[in-house]
């Protein structure tokens, strides 16, 4: 009889079941998509910091930037050194410098300081690393006698530039730009480059990555020149195992390619070399930029960041969801728009959709108020009632449910066709100087100005968002829509079972 | 029943005092209105023996439904006893009132009161409740089937209501308010709602089914060729009782 009377309610009465089955399906199919995208961006974030900051690593340490310096400041000599003026006929100077120093907003830490956190109570492994930027600078300057007006009527493409010749500055990005000035041109490229340790590196920036093809650092590589490449990298660069790479004054051997685990971003720096070679050449010697920690149990990650901020002073000791919280860009938009919009949107949605089942179910029973006083009045028991109405409810809302878990399903099917790619940056002035998309700065002419742009540095990885569909979440939709109905037929029921069997006398409306 | 068994019944119920199955006390039934009380019963004191078919007149408002719910325990009355049987209806609570009304009492209502979306069978289906509803899915249907074969309506057990006319509802409705075998039968207008030749119909299935089973039968009506038909007539006014 219960099954008989549910199902002939249902199909008798469609109208209400549609109208709740739809309001339930739209609110169940928002916190399926939400819930999802929502995890999604989450491990999108994940991959994000893997990638900037190497998997397992719990909190880096880094020197604490000071507001007036912005580490070594890399000068150009031109004409003195190693550009070539080629007679004076032509007026022209040849230049090509090539220097590797510490990336823009970079301090370093002395090297002893790794050990000194390797000490620290909880923490299992520490690595430190040295940062550097590879800047090529070449191109020609005319030796024109009219300098000072000459400049001011030209400028290139990629950036501006004034004709001063002792003060000219002009924005560049890694993908290199050239701009004119006087009657010269120039290109400038920027690479980024990270020495690490050759051995032992369990904690950093190539714990997320995998060796495409060559090989990876062994102990026997200490002090080498040799080089391992970032897949994107390398394949804008054409270069492959075996090739040559010039940074600096020194000329590399590539002995390996790696890629980023995820799938779409690319690894922390262009190039990593050997720590020692790379202290070396920046003359760095006995200085790291970066302190990778993991700590031993992820619980003690805030024990051990305070005990190191009170041992280290001076460093910036930062976890990782320090470094989450630091994430910006569309990433970040994205992870704020769905905890923020897409949880508020769900629950708004989720409490409209509850509000219309138990209004129907309400208004229902209330038009059903001669039908539940009758069967009253023929020996139906209050409990009998309430467990009819509550189990319409319920389908309703089940089949709301699976209505709205499908149409969830298929939403997130089209988000993880469509597949957006959002990119995640981290910013910091000084704090995580990784500089691997884009930076700016200002050449500085003479020598004397260095890097304009000072110490604000980004770091990008780019990631696919993908919406994973997991058992949870369609338990939570199926959870949802019974709790719903439940809640709606408690209170239709309620509402019926205080009905007095005499409305069953009642004359006929 | 052959009608032989029926008028031996009758004579041996005859011979021997008959016994009440209702017996009403000082039943008084107020209703709060608001800050209004209404009194529906006023000192209702009626004694009606097992088997009698008795009608209820009088005029709208005098009580009429209210004392047909006190007979049928949907309702206990403000004071006074109403008791069916051995037992004090007033005094009791309401899973006892609803397990009366699933085992004891049949109802059939001025507007049939089918569920809309039930067929017929179905409808006669609902009547099991209570300590019936543990009846066998098998029974309860052979049941169902068998009264509504014995109202004429054996063509008819898949039709929803809205495909029979107001008679062949009202026949569901007694089929549905006979197939638990009630003690008594208790119909509020039963034919307030049909034409002349229906009423006639179903008064007559009234009737032979208070004859068949030994009903005690209770009919409220406007209609006094109905009240004629029955052995006792009450009158109504103002919430009392008056023989005619
Ligand atoms: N639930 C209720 N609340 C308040 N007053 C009620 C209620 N039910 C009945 N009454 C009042 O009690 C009195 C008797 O009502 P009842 O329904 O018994 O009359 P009736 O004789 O059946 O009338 P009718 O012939 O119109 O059906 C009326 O004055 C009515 O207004
Ligand atoms: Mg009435």
């Amino acid at each position: 009889m219960f099954l008989t009377y549910l199902r002939r309610e249902l199909t008798n009465r469609k109208k209400q079941t549609v109208i709740i089955g739809i309001g339930m399906a739209l609110a169940i199919a928002l916190v399926v998509i939400v819930s999802s995208v929502s995890s999604g961006v989450k491990a999108a974030q994940a991959t994000a910091l893997q990638s900037v900051y190497g998997v397992g690593t719990d909190i880096t340490v880094t020197k604490t930037a000071s507001a007036a310096s912005g580490g070594s400041k890399p000068s150009f000599n031109f004409g003195s050194g190693s550009g070539s003026t080629p007679g004076s006929s032509s007026g022209q100077t040849k230049l090509n410098q090539s220097r590797l120093s510490l990336a823009m907003g970079s301090q370093t830490l002395p090297a002893s300081d790794v050990t000194e956190v390797e000490k620290t109570a909880g923490v299992s492994k520490a690595t430190g690393v040295l940062q550097l930027q590879d800047t090529d600078f070449s191109g020609s300057i005319s030796q024109s006698q009219s300098s000072g007006s000459s400049g001011s009527g030209s400028s290139g493409s990629g950036g501006s530039s004034q004709g001063a010749p002792e003060g000219q500055s002009g924005s560049s990005s890694s993908s290199g730009s050239s701009g004119g000035f006087g009657g010269g041109n120039f290109s400038f490229d920027q690479t980024s480059v990270e020495g690490i340790p050759v051995s032992g590196d369990i904690v950093g920036p190539l714990t997320s990555t995998t060796t495409t093809s060559g090989r990876a650092f062994t102990a026997s590589d200490s002090g080498k020149d040799v080089a391992i490449l970032d897949q994107s990298y390398a394949k804008t660069n054409s270069k492959s195992v075996g090739d040559t790479i010039k940074l600096g004054s020194a000329t590399f051997k590539i002995v390996g390619i790696v890629s980023s685990t995820s799938s779409s971003s690319s690894t922390a720096s262009d190039v990593y070399i050997p720590l020692d070679t790379a202290q070396k050449l920046s003359g760095e010697t006995g200085k790291v930029t970066a302190i990778y920690v993991s700590a031993t149990s992820s619980s003690d990650v805030d024990t051990i960041k305070s005990a190191l901020e009170k041992k280290m002073s001076g460093t910036t000791v930062s976890t990782e969801a320090d470094l989450a919280s630091s994430i910006s860009g569309s990433l970040s938009t994205a992870s704020t728009l769905i905890s923020n919009l897409g949880k508020w949107l769900s629950i708004a949605v989720l409490a409209a959709a509850f509000l219309i089942a138990i209004l129907f179910t309400i208004s229902g029973v209330t038009r059903r108020t001669r039908e539940f006083g009758t069967l009253k009045a023929i020996g139906w028991s209050n409990g009998r009632i309430t467990r009819q109405v509550a189990g319409e409810s319920v389908v309703q809302g089940i089949i709301g449910g699976i209505v709205g878990a499908a149409a969830g399903l298929a939403g997130i099917l089209v988000v993880n066709i469509v597949s957006p790619t959002i990119s995640g940056s981290t910013t910091g002035t000084g704090t995580q100087a990784r500089s691997t998309a884009v930076s700016s700065g200002a050449p500085g002419g003479g020598g004397a100005p260095g890097f304009g742009g000072g110490g604000s540095t980004t770091s990008t990885a780019d990631v696919v968002l993908h919406a994973p569909v997991t058992v949870d979440i369609i338990l939570l939709a199926i959870g949802l829509s019974i709790a719903g109905g439940l809640i709606a037929g408690a209170l239709g029921g309620w509402r019926a079972s205080r009905l007095r069997p005499a409305e069953a006398l009642r004359s006929v409306a | 029943m052959t009608e032989t068994e029926t008028t031996i019944a009758a004579e041996a119920e005859a011979s021997a005092p008959p016994s009440p199955i209702y017996r009403l006390t000082d039943v008084t039934k107020t209703y709060q209105q608001k800050k209004k009380k209404v009194v529906a019963l006023s000192g209702v004191n009626l004694s009606i023996p097992a088997g009698q078919l008795v009608a209820i007149q009088g005029p709208t408002g005098g009580g009429k439904s209210t004392l047909l719910q006190m007979l049928g325990a949907l309702d206990r009355p403000t004071s006074g006893e109403v008791t069916l049987g051995e037992r004090n209806i007033a005094a009791l609570g309401d899973h006892a009132l609803t397990d009366i009304r699933a085992t004891e009492i049949g109802f059939v209502f001025q507007g049939f009161n089918l569920i809309p979306t039930l067929t017929a069978l179905e409808n006669v289906e609902s009547a099991f409740a209570g300590s019936l509803a543990k009846l066998s899915k098998d029974e309860i249907r052979e049941r169902s089937t068998a009264a509504l074969t014995e109202v004429g309506l054996a063509e008819r057990l898949d039709h929803l209501p809205a495909e029979l006319s107001g008679g062949q509802q009202q026949r569901v409705a007694i089929a549905r308010a006979l197939v638990k075998n009630p003690r008594v039968l208790l119909a509020d207008e039963p034919t307030g709602a049909l034409d002349e030749a229906t009423r006639e119909e179903i008064m007559t299935l009234i009737e032979r089914q208070w004859k068949d089973r030994g009903l005690t039968v209770v009919i409220v009506t406007h209609d006094s060729w109905v009240a004629k038909r029955a052995e006792r007539r009450l009158h109504l006014k103002q919430g009392q009782v008056r023989e005619i």
